[in-house]
């Protein structure tokens, strides 16, 4: 069966998930879910956000923002926002806007509280993204694990700001891309882009385009 | 089978105790640790015990405070080890996940009613 919702998640903040998430939503034509409920930091949404139809304020479809070259369900910025949130009803919110897009992506926030575990239980599979450390592995170890208890697999790995990805590979057993730290990452992200439309040529570009090929082909 | 080593330090009218519990079989154990002396924190169900679970060929570290004098003999005793299974159930795991959203006294003031929009975790 292919991946049709797929969580991407790091365990440790800063390693560049939601960089990672965004542009694979990007290589895959999928909505972007912006999952991170307290700490958000995809591009914001002028009208309804996740916060929004979490609370069941709106329906989410009417809420996906498509004038970018994403589709995105953007989260909400204020702490009520996320305080009033649902998480009951994150999977069926997933499983809605998978019923009508095909493809789903959700960046998930760090950590390994119930948000998190909210988004990988609606999930087919998970791709990890992870630093070359020893810290970030344990993080994305720690993911991993909660992943597989709650029966959601492992689609592939992502090794940010690094080409090495053995370690990752011995770590996980499972697919693993390098995406090389460059300026084109940072130019997106001060874009509110995803590196693959904003510089679609760079290595980071073609890192995550070899990223959603592995995803692709990745059953579950 | 499962061991048990102790160490005890005396702070401020308590004993600190330390607990290394080993298990050197091959399946992992649920272990419950027995704590003779009263009132020693922190509680666990049932009372006086505390129940780790220790990973196949692995240690665990577990402590507890207890105003007993640290030469007590014993501080702490292995009651009963069951096996675990390694299987999870996946309803139960997201139960045992902290929430990551900020707290409501953080938002309204201590003083604030629970509201019908926030959900229990904030009252």
């Amino acid at each position: 069966m292919a991946i049709v919702i797929l969580a991407v998640a790091g365990g440790t903040g800063g390693v560049g998930t939601s960089t990672v998430a965004f542009a694979l939503a990007d290589r895959l034509d999928a909505v972007c879910v912006d999952g991170d409920l307290a700490m958000a930091d995809l591009p914001e949404s002028r009208g309804p956000d996740f916060h929004d139809v979490l609370a069941g304020r709106a329906d989410p479809i009417e809420a996906i923002d498509e004038s970018g070259p994403v589709a995105l369900l953007a989260c909400g910025r204020t702490l009520a926002g996320a305080a009033a949130c649902d998480l009951a009803s994150v999977a069926d919110t997933v499983r809605a806007v998978e019923s009508e897009y095909d493809r789903v992506v959700v960046d998930c926030p760090s950590g390994l509280g119930e948000t998190v575990g909210a988004l990988l239980a609606a999930a087919d599979a998970t791709v990890l993204v992870t630093r070359a450390t020893d810290g970030a592995l344990a993080g994305a170890d720690r993911v991993r694990r909660l992943a597989r208890g709650l029966d959601t697999g492992l689609a592939a790995v992502a090794v940010t700001r690094s080409t090495d990805t053995a370690a990752a590979r011995d770590c996980f057993g499972a697919p693993a891309v390098g995406v090389p730290e460059s300026e084109a990452v940072r130019g997106a992200t001060r874009h509110g882009l995803p590196v693959t439309t904003y510089a679609p040529d760079s290595p980071a570009a073609t890192a995550v385009t070899e990223l959603a090929s592995v995803v692709r082909r990745a059953n579950v | 089978m499962v061991t048990l080593t102790t160490t005890a330090i005396r702070e401020r009218d308590w004993t600190l105790v330390t607990c290394r519990l080993t298990n050197q079989r091959d399946d992992p154990r649920l272990v419950t640790v027995a704590i003779p002396q009263s009132e020693a924190t922190p509680p666990d169900q049932p009372s006086g015990t505390l129940r780790v679970r220790v990973p196949a060929d692995a240690t665990v570290g577990t402590g507890f405070k207890t105003p007993a004098p640290p030469d007590s003999e014993p501080l702490a005793t292995v009651e009963r080890e069951t096996p675990v299974s390694e299987t999870v159930d996946p309803a139960r795991l997201l139960d045992a996940l902290g929430g990551s959203r900020p707290p409501r006294r953080a938002l309204v003031g201590p003083e604030s009613p629970p509201d019908s929009v926030a959900p229990e975790w904030l009252s």
